[in-house]
């Protein structure tokens, strides 16, 4: 459930989420807060993320580790911050925040991006690490966008892995993608294509690492293929997981 | 945590209108330091920027500028209180 599209639900909405929750098991995923930057986190947006949130105490939430605007200028989507020393403290210190505010820390996203981040000093998978090193959070797994950043910017993502402690690993997001640029050599993370091999060998290559029981999310947003389809991914990494899988479609 | 944090906040506001704004993104590309000087960013941020791949921004901006377009198509738009009283009293 993406908390963004409740932030001004009425009762009977909520009422019909918790419908929902009560028969299968729900994860919410936020993507407006904008944790990642070196601005404090938008108190208003916070104020209705905390406001939803309180309607599901048991239920765990996500978001990602990227900012969403600058001083009035709403992205509206999710862009990799410059990884460094500000942005971790600003990503700190907006944690901080949303625990006082929510009373729990979001599991946090790697994001897919198509642009090396100006004014970084870290690799990926070490700005991974610091975040892992400075912060108390559990991290969602995004092996579509690990994978289309070790394409865009020639990185090793079987590295990346293993540079970050597997016990903080709560979830995966499965997706695709496609090719783009003159020569093809980027991958835009669309969610709206089948998940590559590549990234079901990600997900073989997680699961022997990881010792905790995974939720595991399918991702698509759109040109859905037939039902069956679908299934038989998830099926796939099911039988990739084995004991691990617990399977949220 | 609790210190303030100088530099970043002009980087961040710099880079989200590089990536929705089109024709700032075309001036940026046709005379970057005139427009740079505009924010409030270090040296060391400038020069950063100035080492941005074209392509990649070029890919980036166009896959943020079409996602912005379609999220705030999908904004529903505010229903007048009196269409809501209408529609539960006829209800």
């Amino acid at each position: 459930v993406i908390i963004d599209d409740y932030l001004d639900c009425s009762a009977e909405e909520i009422e019909q989420l918790r419908f929902l929750e009560s028969r299968v098991p729900l994860t919410f995923h936020g993507i407006g807060l904008g944790l990642a930057s070196s601005r404090e986190v938008n108190s208003q947006i916070l104020k209705k993320f905390s406001k939803f949130l309180r309607h599901f105490p048991d239920s765990t939430w996500s978001e990602h580790i990227a900012f969403v605007r600058g001083d009035g200028i709403e992205i509206h989507h999710l862009a990799q911050p410059p990884m460094n020393l500000d942005t971790l403290k600003g990503l700190k210190r907006n944690l901080e925040i949303v625990f006082d505010s929510i009373g729990s820390y979001p599991i946090l996203e790697n994001p897919a991006s198509l642009i090396s981040p100006p004014n970084s000093i870290w690799r990926e998978e070490v700005w991974m690490q610091k975040i892992c090193e400075e912060t108390p959070v559990k991290l969602l797994l995004d092996l579509h966008n690990l994978y289309a950043n070790s394409v865009n910017f020639s990185f090793d993502p079987y590295s990346w892995i293993d540079s970050i402690p597997s016990e903080r690993i709560a979830a995966i997001h499965l997706a695709g993608g496609k090719r783009i640029g003159e020569r093809k050599n980027k991958i835009l993370d669309s969610h709206l294509h089948p998940v590559p091999e590549e990234v079901y060998q990600l997900l073989a290559y997680t699961a022997k690492r990881v010792q905790q029981n995974l939720d595991i999310v399918l991702e698509r947003d759109g040109k859905y293929p037939p039902i069956s389809e679908l299934i038989q991914e998830l099926g796939r990494a099911k039988s990739i997981c084995g004991r691990t899988f617990s399977g949220i479609p | 945590v609790g210190e303030p944090l100088v530099a970043s906040p002009d980087l961040e506001t710099f880079l989200a209108r590089l990536y929705t704004d089109k024709e700032f993104l075309n001036e940026f590309k046709n005379n970057p330091d005139v427009i740079m000087s505009a924010y409030n960013l270090s040296d060391e941020e400038k020069k950063s920027v100035l080492q941005i791949d074209h392509e990649e921004l070029e890919l980036a901006s166009h896959g943020f500028r079409k996602k912005r377009e379609y999220v705030i198509s999908q904004v529903p738009k505010k229903i007048p209180f009196w269409k809501k009283w209408l529609y539960k009293f006829l209800r």
